[in-house]
């Protein structure tokens, strides 16, 4: 009954297409075949999909946004795009909880789904107290499907920096404005840390990942959905604070890695992960070193200096270039790409 | 004579067949009505207890219950599995037209399995479980109503098939 001609169409084009799979299952069919036509110049460069319910289909590349009509085709003129249905939203958003959302509670507090493949999905609509706190959001009028990308071998420059010639890794902070790509570079040093490189010569060490918003390990049901090493384990949808002491007592890690530290007791784990001798590969908020020191939290973390190295990413001329890196402990700058070249070390 | 007799003998006997096997079909829908409830039940257990995803939970369901019942778990997990963007509501009603005819039961019966597939697994579990005891509430009901028929029709059948068996001999042979 299921498998007419039609359908097996379908599936040749879903492995043809450039988009990832997981992303059109994600989909209801009407929204498959769009995006699935899309251009393959910017099927790659994808980095959102974003629909609202009654307006326009949108995605979102290279810096804009970009309105689809029905046939996948590029429109400037938003009153000629798809527009998208109450159903679509319905249906996507059973597709993206895999028919049960009774087993997401707790993602649907934290307003994201994480499907298969590591893509976050986001999710608004109308929010459901119980008492001061949220108990699920239902009436969803909007989802956003973020596609991870990973990028192998980005981070692979930037090693050189933060290891020392003693093959001793320093701790890092990356410093980044949002969507500048500060988590895929997190992702591929630990990546590296894990696994060891040639060249800078050093063996793995042991990472452990406390991955709050199941965004560095992108684990779905368990399986980490990105490369993040063979030596690495990870505690996903662990709050950080909690989960780095955790990792310091089980797991005996010589690295532990997490992404976007800025609660007070977030800094105290990570001194407290210090004292115990690891180190703390991590990421923060902020458009420059000046701007994070602002942050009383961070700045004391700073003072304390605590970490060896400090990349400072920036999204111009593209997301994920290397804007400077900074030596923690005398705040010289030991890299700077002041041109803004295009080829950066990452 | 002799032939008189056999001939009505097997009058009698296929009538009385004929009685039974319609009143098997009552004993057989009370039957199905007590597997789907226990069926619901385990797929009550894998949502809320084991949070397994609808999918699988089904799968494992349909596994467990016997045929033609299975059918109705395995068909929509099928659909939902070929991920081919069917809603929920959809592939399970879609299976339930499909399995029906292969059931002893009837259409007031199909109506409450339709409604359940409405709320299936779209909600959180506060309300999968509202939605579960509702349709424990209609099939026993259903159970009920079954079992009335039962006593009424299967004796009934079974009886009138033998004595209208006889009937036919005395008059016709």
């Amino acid at each position: 009954m299921i498998q007419t001609n039609d359908t097996n169409f379908l599936k040749k084009k879903l492995s043809e297409s450039t988009m990832r799979q997981e992303i059109l299952e994600a989909l209801p069919l009407n929204l498959r075949e769009i995006i699935m036509n899309i251009p393959i110049i910017l099927a790659a460069d994808v980095e959102e999909i974003r629909l609202r319910i009654n307006r326009p289909l949108m995605i979102y590349a290279n810096n804009e946004d970009i309105h689809l009509d029905l046939k996948g085709e590029i429109v400037k003129d938003k009153n000629k795009s798809y527009m998208v249905t109450a159903t679509d939203i319905s249906k996507a958003f059973q597709l993206i909880t895999d028919y049960s959302i009774y087993a997401l509670e707790e993602e649907l507090r934290n307003g994201f789904v994480t499907i298969k493949g590591g893509h976050r999905v986001g999710i608004s609509g109308r929010v459901v107290l119980n008492g001061n706190k949220i108990k699920t959001i239902k009436d969803i009028s909007g989802l956003n499907i973020r596609i991870s990308k990973q990028k192998l071998g980005i981070s692979d420059e930037l090693m050189h920096f933060i290891l020392t010639s003693t093959k001793n890794f320093m701790s890092t902070l990356i410093i980044s404005p949002p969507q500048s790509g500060k988590t895929t570079l997190l992702r591929d040093i630990i990546r590296n840390l894990s696994n060891g490189m040639k060249n800078p010569y050093f063996n793995g060490f042991k990472v452990s990942v406390v991955d709050e918003r199941s965004e560095i390990a992108g684990c779905f049901q368990g399986v980490p959905q990105n490369d993040i090493g063979y030596r690495t384990d990870v505690l996903d949808a662990c709050p950080k604070a909690e989960g780095i002491m955790m990792l310091i007592r089980s797991m005996s890690p010589q690295i532990i890695g997490t992404d976007e530290i800025g609660k007070k007791e977030d800094m105290e784990a990570v001194e407290e992960a210090l004292n115990a001798g690891i180190k703390v590969v991590t990421t923060a908020h902020g458009k420059d070193l000046e701007e994070v020191t602002r942050r009383p939290t961070l700045n004391q973390l700073l003072k304390q200096r605590i970490f060896e190295r400090i990349v400072i990413l920036t999204n111009q001329p593209r997301v994920g270039t290397i804007h400077s890196i900074i030596d923690g402990s005398s705040s010289n700058t030991i890299y700077t790409n002041v041109l803004g070249r295009r080829e950066g070390i990452c | 004579m002799l032939a008189k007799l056999i001939l009505s003998l097997i009058i009698i006997i296929s009538a009385g067949i004929i009685g039974y096997v319609l009143a098997y079909r009552y004993v057989e829908r009370n039957q199905e009505l007590k597997n789907l409830y226990i069926a619901f039940q385990l797929l009550e257990t894998e949502i809320m207890y084991s949070s397994s995803s609808l999918p699988i939970a089904l799968k494992r369901v349909g596994i467990k219950s016997k045929n033609p019942l299975g059918k109705f778990f395995t068909g929509t997990y099928k659909i939902l599995d070929s991920k081919q963007g069917i809603g929920i509501e959809e592939a399970w009603s879609r299976t339930v037209e499909e399995t029906i005819s292969e059931t002893s039961l009837n259409n007031e019966d199909k109506d409450i399995l339709l409604d359940f597939g409405f709320n299936l697994g779209s909600t959180d579990k506060e309300h999968q479980m509202k939605n579960f005891q509702f349709i424990y509430l209609q099939l026993k009901k259903r159970q009920d109503n079954a079992e009335n028929l039962r006593m009424k029709n299967e004796k009934m059948f079974k009886t009138l098939g033998i004595l209208i068996g006889i009937a036919i001999a005395i008059v016709f042979v």
